[in-house]
């Protein structure tokens, strides 16, 4: 590796299991899942994942007109990112980055828009700059006032690991002092629940326990959960944290990217392989040092078998010394979030030397064959590195790799 | 209820600001509306009271906005 090594000093949530970055690791370490049946007239249930929010907390009714959900998370989530790294006004403004990955952008605004034309109504004039998918990038950027390059992932279920990757080769590149990374996602909608159940990869609620719906890695397994949500990330140089006092949680030691080229929505072993591949390569690390991959893990039928034979692919006979979850089951797919989310939690493993579990993966199924923790969280007290994967549609695949620090 | 009163009435719901703080003679920039929330203001108006207002409109306070109002609603009605 080659540049600045690059630190993580700062984390800030927007989840279904609550603001916390502690409390949500906590909650996933002993299992529990915020997966809740949803209901409206005319939609078949569903079971997603809620964000409990209060806007006003972060904005004024004024600042809010014209600012989708899916903005107002991602601002709240950067903010608190940025408090919890403790970071004063010492970097000069055109030094600093914001990174932000969305798929849909404000889905909410575009649904109210078309409801409004649908019957007979005017849209509002605000629609478009409420909707469009770098709006959270942009209002992020206002908050902190972020005067250097401020750009937005839009690659599906890898977006903000797309904004993760960028933000931290910006700051080893010396592009930039001080990023941050953020994955927002704001679309429980019954009109957009029902696209997607239209696609057949919503898992069937649970009629004795909605909240066990999501079962990643069973044999009755049957898909996600929709969530929403938003995470972020405060990355910046070692040597600057360390020169201000920061408390690192971990470094970022590298990343890998490749895309199926095969199917939009068909996952692809070879491709994910070659992404998890580059990434060790990248970070330097032999597969055996790898201690734990927060898994893709969406709990469709296909997905979940072609992600453990790419596992087995690159670990080879190393699989043993690794250790798998996806924490889906517990706080369902946040989409364009998922990836900022699932490495805010590798990150917090790596801090805390605790591996969360995958919920509700009983029984397991034998095709699944990767050393997955089921059930309750363990404790990794040699846990040096981990990896965050996510496999969009599309075909895009990309695995970040985060390092522990030495001591704590 | 005067067509000042709504108006004002209109921002507090939609915006949030105080009552107490508008005036007749408040600008529409002076409690913190840019040229994005002033559009949206005067698309809510619209709405609210059933008018058109010109984009090239000469409105400077509160006062005239509710003066233009009441003329194109007469204006409509005639």
């Amino acid at each position: 590796m080659s540049g600045r090594e690059v630190v993580v000093t700062g984390l800030g949530l927007m989840s279904p299991h609550g603001n916390d970055a502690a409390t949500v690791f906590d909650e996933l370490m002993r299992g529990r899942s915020a997966i809740r049946l949803f209901e409206r007239p005319g939609l078949p249930s569903a079971v997603v994942g809620q964000v409990e929010f209060d806007a006003t907390q972060w904005f004024s009714r004024l600042q809010l007109v014209g600012v989708d959900r899916v903005s107002q998370l991602a601002v709240a989530a950067s903010e608190s990112a940025r408090r919890d790294a403790a970071w004063s006004d010492q970097y000069a403004s055109e030094r600093i980055g914001v990174f932000v990955g969305s798929g849909m952008g404000g889905a909410a605004t575009i649904d109210e828009g078309y409801t409004a034309l649908a019957a007979g109504k005017r849209a509002s004039p605000l629609t478009v700059v409420a909707s469009m998918v770098n709006a959270p990038a942009a209002h992020v950027a206002m908050r902190i006032k972020a005067h250097g390059p401020v750009l937005t992932y839009s690659v599906a279920c890898a977006s903000s690991a797309a904004a993760i990757d960028a933000a931290a080769r910006a700051v080893q590149e010396g592009d930039i002092d001080i990023a941050i990374a953020c994955g927002s996602e704001a679309l429980i909608l019954p009109n957009v629940i029902r696209a997607w159940q239209a696609l057949h990869t919503l898992a069937s609620p649970d009629a004795d326990d909605p909240s066990a719906s999501c079962r990643p890695f069973a044999a009755n397994r049957s898909g996600f959960a929709l969530s929403e949500g938003a995470a972020a990330m405060v990355l910046e140089s070692r040597a600057h944290a360390e020169s201000r006092g920061a408390r690192i949680y971990a470094a970022w030691a590298g990343s890998g990217m490749s895309c199926d080229a095969a199917h939009l929505t068909k996952p692809d072993a070879d491709g994910q392989a070659r992404a998890l591949r580059l990434a060790l390569q990248r970070s330097g690390l032999e597969p055996n040092e790898v201690g734990y991959c927060n898994a893709h893990g969406t709990a469709t039928p296909i997905g979940d078998v072609v992600e453990c034979n790419a596992l087995r692919a690159v670990w080879g006979e190393s699989i043993d010394t690794l250790r798998v979850s996806s924490t889906k089951s517990m706080h369902g797919h946040l989409l364009g979030a998922a990836g900022a989310l699932e490495a805010a939690i590798t990150v917090l493993a790596l801090y805390e030397k605790q591996i969360p579990p995958t919920a509700h993966s009983h029984p397991a199924d034998p095709a699944c064959a990767a050393p997955i923790v089921r059930g309750q969280g363990v404790d990794a007290p040699d846990l040096t590195a981990a990896i965050s994967s996510s496999f969009a549609f599309g075909g895009t695949n990309i695995v970040l790799v985060f390092r522990a620090e030495a001591s704590r | 209820m005067t067509t000042f009163d709504e108006v004002v009435q209109l921002i507090h719901e939609k915006f949030g600001v105080e009552s107490g703080n508008l005036s007749p003679d408040t600008t529409l920039t002076e409690f913190g509306l840019d040229s994005l929330t002033l559009v949206e203001l005067i698309f809510a108006i619209e709405e609210h009271f059933g008018v058109e207002i010109a984009d090239d409109a000469d409105i400077e306070s509160l006062k005239d906005l509710a003066t233009l109002i009441d003329e194109l609603r007469s204006a409509k009605k005639s």
